[in-house]
């Protein structure tokens, strides 16, 4: 029996750890493209949010490969947004194209009920298994983290090959290694190989911050290779959220932070849903670290995002750092979103020399 | 009540919760003292001062509550607006209602707004703490707080009783302070029960309930002598029942759009749905599918768009075909089902008595129009000769 589930970018890594631990079979699904985007449009309802219509593409594509199970994340807190109907809105629009398949809904990650839904398919399954997958998981995901902030670091200061051939290395290592203790002991093998290639004068490069949305940061077809396009421009960036929030881990800030948490409660004082107040959080964040200029990425109709959207400007004026919107959806272009990030960087850049004329004076 | 010489006046916007809980609002806040005053109707000047002030993908509530409380904004103290999270245990309501009093404070400079937390989810922290946050604000007693919370509960409440009877917003608000409006509510209802037709008008309660966003779809229907219920009109267990068998929705107001939907889709009575959702609203996008899926086409549904482009031209153009489709329906002798595909009873009749179901009505007109065009043959091949 074939499984599958949500991918974001290279998620399919960590996924395929848990469901080898487990003992299921999980199919990789290819990269979404424009195929996927066009079938995802085809079926989805027209103000869904962009994420629903990619993913419910990817899954129309999975079924043609065979798959029978999905495994839904469905949790019941605020924070859940729209993923808590994602699945059984995609269960009823597929139905109506005669598709046949089962679904199993993830509530949490609460270990003996994750073994108890998938004792159904796979009676040797037992906590044992489930904790070691979920670590895997968790492990391979911040260290999949790691490798990008890594690649872009490389890609800044040596060329895209070099880049690439960087991450191909790594990608091919992280995917082998199933040892939960090997794979603690890589990252540190990881930043060795790293120091071969000459570091970026952090001092005088340009940095961005890209915020928003999870799924819209972390797949790099759907924000139109964002992260790239800067590496190309020589400006360095971070991600201002990562899977690894997703799986209940947070790199980069620390969650405990009071103060910042505090000064996000001004601006927002629940979480509206998503990851909205986390958002602002890395808005602060990264405003405070210095950081020249953030780009706020969200798709279309996303709820969250739209109210952060609308509360960002305060927060651009409040901490004079210049933010730029964009929205994505299945029309963006590419020619008018690279013209609106290199205007951005160049404006930018204009800034940050006159500030530091002013100072050096 | 209040220490100083003059009441506080509190401004309460006319969009969003003002149609589900005004009568709570406006008795807590008279009973403690305070001047309420309500904005005026949406109108255009209201959606111009909101599209100036906002930013473009938000939809239209939103906007619009951007130009309710700037109207506000100079003539109160306070402007009312709390952040509404959830209505009952697992629901909340969309991301940017509970952030809307963050939007406003980000957006219009120099506004004072009073909010506190509506949590259903944890429903006595939330009023206690909620209710002790507008008495250090307003410094004032909390136990005279407590009292006239209570008493403005008992006073939604009555006004909830008419709404569950069937009277719509603006007619329950009219007698709610009449002694003899038990009477008033019996001789609406009444004429209202006399006519031929019955639409529900199924949305979110600030959208159904606002004519200025939905083009004033109740008085449309009204004027074309039709009796008209909303989704306001079922109480909270009444939803919650009808959606038993498919699990809750993640949102309380398309909880309310799904229960409602399926509730008026078994009632004989209904002829049709008018179903009226704001452009972009992604919770309302998802909530269709589940409609679509559960109401299996036992009613005819007409799905309206509406946004600050719409004109009304289009309105009245969509509504009267769906009216004249209704109209054609109730004529034709057998009920045709929507979709057999999913009413097993009526595919079992038709198989039993071996009849073709195809509408009566038309039937003999078709062979007029075959004979007319017979004779005109005829006539013309007659003098081609």
């Amino acid at each position: 029996m074939k499984f599958a589930i949500y991918q974001v970018g290279d998620s399919a890594i960590a996924t395929n750890a848990f469901a080898r631990k487990i003992g299921i079979e999980l199919v990789t699904l290819p990269y979404p493209n424009k195929d996927t985007i066009s079938t995802g449009v085809l079926y989805a309802p027209e103000f869904s949010c962009f994420p629903f219509k990619v993913l419910l593409g990817s899954l129309i594509q999975a079924l043609d490969k065979g798959v029978e199970v999905f495994i839904v994340p469905k949790s019941k807190t605020v924070a859940a947004c729209q993923l808590a109907d994602f699945g059984m809105a995609q269960k009823y629009i597929l139905e109506k194209t005669g598709k046949k398949f089962e679904t199993i809904f993830l509530e949490s990650l609460n270990l003996s009920d994750i073994v108890k839904k998938f004792k159904v398919y796979n009676p040797e399954i037992t906590l044992k298994k489930v904790t070691e997958g979920l670590l895997a998981a968790a492990q391979k995901l911040s260290l999949m983290e790691e490798l990008e902030s890594l690649y872009r670091q490389i890609y800044v200061s040596s060329k895209k090959k070099k880049a690439e051939l960087f991450r191909n290395k790594w990608i091919k290592v992280i995917d082998k290694m199933d040892s939960i203790v090997e794979l603690y002991m890589l990252s540190k093998r990881m930043y060795d190989d790293f120091r071969k290639y000459p570091s970026i004068d952090m001092k005088n490069v340009l940095k961005i911050a890209v915020i928003g949305d999870i799924y819209t940061i972390n797949e790099p077809f759907i924000n139109n290779n964002i992260f790239e396009r800067l590496c190309d421009l020589e400006v360095y960036s971070e991600k201002g959220i990562s899977l690894n929030a997703f799986a209940g881990l947070k790199l980069g800030i620390n969650p405990e932070d009071i103060m910042l948490n505090n000064e996000v409660k001004k601006y927002l004082r629940h979480n509206v849903g998503a990851f909205s107040q986390d958002t602002i959080k890395s808005a602060i964040h990264y405003a405070e670290k210095g950081y020249d200029g953030l780009i706020h990425i969200y798709p279309f109709s996303c709820m969250p995002e739209i109210t952060v959207r609308n509360i960002l400007p305060k927060v651009s004026s409040d901490y004079n750092i210049p933010i730029l919107y964009l929205p994505i959806d299945e029309q963006t272009g590419d020619a008018g979103f690279s013209t609106r990030v290199e205007a951005f960087v160049d404006l930018i850049n204009i800034r940050k020399s006159k500030n530091n004329f002013s100072t050096n004076k | 009540m209040f220490n100083s010489q003059d009441p506080p006046k509190i401004g309460i916007p006319k969009t969003l919760f003002y149609y589900a809980y005004y009568p709570l609002c406006y008795k807590f806040f008279t009973e403690l003292g305070a001047e309420v005053i309500v904005s005026e109707k949406t109108n255009k000047s209201t959606i111009e001062a909101g599209l100036n002030t906002s930013s473009n993908e938000l939809c239209i509530p939103l906007k619009v509550l951007y130009g309710h409380v700037l109207y506000l904004k100079d003539k109160v103290d306070y402007v009312f607006l709390p952040y509404v999270i959830s209505s009952s245990k697992g629901t909340y309501y969309c991301p940017k209602i509970i952030g809307s009093p963050d939007i406003i404070k980000a957006n219009i400079p120099n506004v004072n707004l009073l909010s506190f937390d509506v949590d259903m989810d944890n429903l006595y922290k939330s009023i206690f703490s909620s209710l002790t946050e507008v008495a250090t604000k307003l410094s004032l007693n909390p136990v005279k707080i407590y009292t006239a919370f209570k008493d403005a509960v008992e006073y939604q409440k009555k006004f909830d009783r008419y709404i569950s009877k069937g009277l719509l917003f603006d007619e329950a608000l009219s007698i709610i302070d009449s002694e003899d409006g038990r009477k008033q509510a019996l001789k609406i209802i009444k004429s209202e029960r006399k006519k031929p037709v019955t639409i529900v008008v199924i949305g979110h309660t600030y959208i159904i309930n606002d004519a200025y966003i939905n083009f004033n779809i109740i008085k449309k229907l009204k004027e074309r002598n039709i009796r008209v219920l909303t989704s306001d009109k079922l109480t909270e267990s009444e939803v919650n029942a009808s959606i038993k068998n498919i699990g809750t929705p993640h949102w309380s107001l398309g909880s309310r759009v799904l229960g409602s939907s399926i509730y008026y889709s078994k009632d004989d009575r209904v002829d049709g749905i008018i179903y009226v959702t704001p452009f972009g609203c992604s919770s309302d996008a998802l909530i269709k599918e589940y409609i679509d899926a559960n109401i299996h086409n036992k009613k005819p549904v007409l799905t309206l768009t509406v946004d600050e482009h719409s004109s009304d031209a289009g309105m009245i153009t969509r509504i009267e075909a769906f009216l004249d489709m209704i109209e054609r329906r109730r004529n034709t002798e057998t009920k045709i089902p929507l979709n057999n595909k999913y009413d097993n009873a009526s595919r079992k009749n038709s198989t039993k008595h071996h009849e073709t179901i195809y509408p009566v009505a038309s039937q003999p007109k078709t062979e007029v129009k075959v004979l007319e065009i017979n004779e005109m043959l005829k006539e013309s091949s007659e003098s081609d000769l």
